[in-house]
């Protein structure tokens, strides 16, 4: 017995000092003193490599590249050692690291920092002020400004040698998003992440009687926002309430908020028409039951709606059709669902390449961003591979022209086909801010757990919240913070408050 | 008479190395701790977000107290923090009343000589086993297995077994969210706090309980008259432990739950403490919030701590010392009146 107590007491010691050793990410720790003096080689041996591989190409291509190549000066230092790249997922750069194999000798590694898109945002800042080995880091389209318009946090791309120039064929609206406050282009993007409406053409069929290659006639029920209402009651009616048009409150969100093309804050005033107009569609939207408003986005809810037919249809951005990605797992692993444009162009995320200051590694780094954000050959290959949507009109153009991509997931359908009409409708001025994370998690929360209050009560929640979290805002007057507030409790801290206060 | 070698040695002074050998503790000590301490202070002096090198004065402590702030979002951060610190008592008391009675319990009936419990080491470890797990394991655990909704397996056999018609919301419903933190907590800790007053029962002297039974004392007897009050010390102990670590909740309010934030129905002041300060980058984060709900939650542990031992102290003790003090002042009284008292 005593040993057994012994034992047992050994292996609770070494969990307990084994999770001292828990850290953000299983960052390798490298020696990251800058050497300056080899840089010049190293940068000359990783543009061979780069050279040999575009050998393989069209002629026309590879001194394209060459010239774009020659045309910029590497500033940063380099001692070839490896590329480390910092993401919260791995699923696009492991398909990244592939193509880069083909064409580079360079080493890259994936380093992990973040649960998911939205908390990389905070774990970043501390992970990035660590002193760790980063060269390039990837951000999200919520939060990437609090990082590219802070210099101790990001590099400018003239420093890996590549400039504006470069992305003439790129989205407009991702370089618009990668340039800084002072129009430095900080970061660069290797897809365009347009979004569609992604459906079950089984049900689709069975509900509301859509011939399964059909896909006009479902993009004529859901062309704009009132036929998708009303596509939502008639999908009711036919499957007694069984089925609801869309899985969740935050693709709906997603897709009607970021067409709008509106900031979240103008200067310093917190801006809430486009949140007020949305609460009153989530409210009807919740109250018919086309929508079940428990559902979390991407949690394992989400997913069981498509998986056990409960929902008709997912939005989905670019990056959810490819194999091993959301769509799979939500039930298009048959290769019964399709994909059309849906009520609005809208886009969903998207990742940016960022430099860091302290990068250490500028030759391949260099290489890695020319090869997925400029390289047309390099991009094509990485879209024909991955599915993924390049940050390219005119590969885009020419994949959709030659027809040489088809999903399997949405039974041969071409996504590109749907998704580059929508891409080309998207506008960006500037209406991303650095508080849109912070701000747009607030209002789903909020909005999630106040869904039966009335939506002036939602609103006066969502501005309260925002307002404390960000005390350098001020609420724009159409909805004053304290006169009613967020859940019961709220409602009742705040009526002692105003009773104090007289 | 010492020879000049041993006055030579005399003289050399050892206690520099004395000195040497432990700065290393003391240097290490003042880095990490002292001036984290300090700093949590200034910071709670200091602006928020991009305002925060300005020094502010009270605004925080008035922000969050009051509501009553210069940001125009200063009544909902008092808001927030009062719900967290609502929450936190709330959270701290429901857990905490609970696992000293099943602590106790426990800990008389492995004690007890009378009771002869089979296998008594095997259950002081398995009881002590659920401590070791790490706080994410757990809540990852209990998330997977309590989720909101119909596909998860708590609600999903519930809903089978016809004992429910709708899924409880055991992650974001207010109440049930709560209760299952306290039973989470009470699970995690009961174990080690039936160790402690396990060894505080040990230490009792075993001759009490002998001659309470040849005194025919019953053992409900034994219980409230023995061992409790000889428990007290280490009672103390463990309601100072528990009532500090209950005001620093953290971990599993902090992790159970879905969806991208942690769930506001279990917001604890160390789970605002924390939020505020990691919202983001530099430019985003509110220090001079989480700081100054650090020296608030600091203030209320100080006092609550100091309650707890005043009244808890040794009261036979305190009576015998103000007796002892009576009669010597009495006696020096009699000594100035000058002499003998017939």
């Amino acid at each position: 017995m005593s040993k057994l107590t012994r034992t047992l007491a050994l292996l609770a010691t070494l969990a307990m000092a084994s999770s001292a050793f828990v850290a953000c990410g299983g960052g390798t720790e490298e020696s990251s003193a800058p050497a300056e003096g080899s840089s010049v080689a190293d940068e000359s041996s990783a543009e061979e490599g780069g050279d040999e591989s575009s050998a393989e190409e069209s002629g026309d291509e590879s001194s394209a590249e060459e010239s774009a190549a020659a045309g910029g000066e590497i500033t940063l230092p380099d001692d070839g050692g490896t590329l480390s790249i910092v993401c919260w997922t791995d699923t696009d750069l492991l398909n990244m690291f592939d193509v880069f194999a083909n064409h580079s000798d360079a080493a890259v590694e994936y380093v992990s920092c973040g649960e998911n898109g939205a908390g990389a945002s905070t774990e970043y800042a501390t992970f990035l002020n660590s002193g760790q080995d980063v060269d390039l880091f990837v951000a999200e389209a919520g939060w990437i400004l609090n990082y590219i318009n802070d210099d101790t946090m990001s590099a400018p791309l003239s420093d890996l040698g590549l400039s504006e120039a470069d992305y003439a064929d790129a989205y407009q609206y991702t370089v618009e998003i990668g340039t800084d406050n002072n129009g430095v282009l900080k970061a660069a993007s290797w897809q365009a992440a347009p979004g569609g409406w992604c459906y079950n053409t089984d049900l689709a069929q069975q509900y509301l009687g859509i011939e399964p290659d059909d896909t006009d006639a479902m993009q004529a029920k859901v062309k704009d926002w009132d036929t998708f209402a009303a596509t939502a009651e008639e999908l009711k009616t036919a499957s007694d309430g069984a089925v609801t048009m869309t899985a969740t409150l935050g693709g709906l969100w997603q897709a009607f908020s970021t067409a709008k093309n509106a900031a979240w804050v103008d200067g310093t005033t917190l801006k809430t028409d486009v949140a007020a107009e949305f609460t009153d569609m989530a409210k009807e939207y919740a109250d018919a039951g086309y929508v079940n408003p428990a559902v979390d986005q991407w949690s394992d809810d989400w997913t069981a709606e498509g998986l056990n037919g409960e929902t008709l249809g997912y939005f989905y951005s670019t990056w959810c059709l490819a194999a091993g990605a959301q769509l799979e797992g939500n039930g298009g692993s048959a290769g019964n669902w399709r994909i059309v444009n849906g009520p609005q162009d809208y886009f969903w995320g998207g990742s940016w390449l960022c430099v860091s200051p302290n990068c250490n590694t500028s030759g391949a780094a260099a290489e890695f961003v020319r090869d997925f954000t400029v390289d047309p050959a390099i991009m094509e290959e990485y879209s024909l591979e991955s599915g993924d949507f390049c940050n390219n009109k005119t590969v885009m153009d020419k994949i959709v022209s030659d027809g040489s991509n088809s999903n399997a997931l949405l039974g041969g359908q071409d996504q590109f086909a749907v998704l580059k009409d929508v891409a080309d409708g998207i506008k960006m001025s500037d209406s991303i801010t650095k508080y849109d994370q912070n701000l747009k998690d607030t209002f789903v929360d909020v909005l999630k757990k106040n869904i039966t209050s009335d939506s002036a009560t939602i609103l006066d929640a969502f501005t309260t919240k925002a307002l404390a979290d960000n005390s350098d805002l001020t609420s724009d007057g159409a909805a004053p913070a304290d006169d009613a507030a967020a859940d019961d409790a709220a409602a009742d801290d705040a009526a002692a408050d105003d009773a104090a206060a007289e | 008479m010492a020879s000049a070698a041993q006055r030579r040695i005399k003289a050399i002074s050892y206690a520099k190395y004395g000195y040497m050998f432990i700065a290393p503790f003391f240097l290490v000590y003042c880095f990490f701790q002292i001036w984290p301490l300090i700093y949590t202070f200034i910071l709670s002096f200091k602006g928020n977000q991009s305002a925060n090198t300005e020094w502010v004065g009270f605004d925080n402590y008035s922000t969050i107290l009051f509501g009553q702030g210069t940001a125009e979002g200063a009544p909902g951060v008092q808001t927030e923090f009062l719900h967290a610190l609502g929450n936190t008592f709330i959270l701290w008391f429901g857990n905490f009343v609970p696992q000293i009675l099943l602590s106790l319990l426990l800990a008389v009936w492995f004690t007890d000589a009378k009771v002869k419990l089979p296998g008594k080491g095997f259950f002081k470890v398995v009881m002590y086993m659920p401590n070791i797990i790490t706080a994410a394991s757990v809540a990852a655990l209990y998330v997977s297995l309590f989720g909101d909704s119909k596909n998860y397996f708590i609600n999903a056999t519930m809903l089978n077994l016809g004992l429910i018609s709708e899924p409880i919301k055991f992650v974001s419903g207010p109440v049930a969210s709560k209760i299952m933190v306290m039973f989470i907590q009470t699970w995690l800790w009961f174990g080690n706090t039936m160790i402690m007053l396990m060894s505080g029962i040990m230490g009792i002297n075993p001759s009490l309980f002998e001659a309470a039974d040849i005194d025919g004392a019953s053992s409900t007897q034994q219980f409230f008259k023995i061992t409790i009050p000889l428990l007290q010390p280490i009672m103390v102990y463990t309601l100072v432990t528990s009532m500090i670590g209950g005001l620093q909740m953290f971990d599993i309010p902090y992790l159970f739950h879905t969806g991208a934030r942690f769930s506001r129905e279990l917001e604890t002041v160390a789970v605002f403490i924390y939020y505020n300060f990691n919202k983001g980058t530099v430019d985003q984060a509110s220090y001079g919030y989480a700081g100054a709900a650090s020296i608030i939650i600091f203030a209320i542990t100080a006092a609550l701590g100091s309650i707890t031992f005043y009244m808890n102290r040794d009261k036979d003790a305190i009576a015998k010392k103000k007796q002892r003090k009576k009669a010597e002042k009495q006696y020096k009284a009699k000594m100035k009146q000058g002499g003998l008292s017939i």
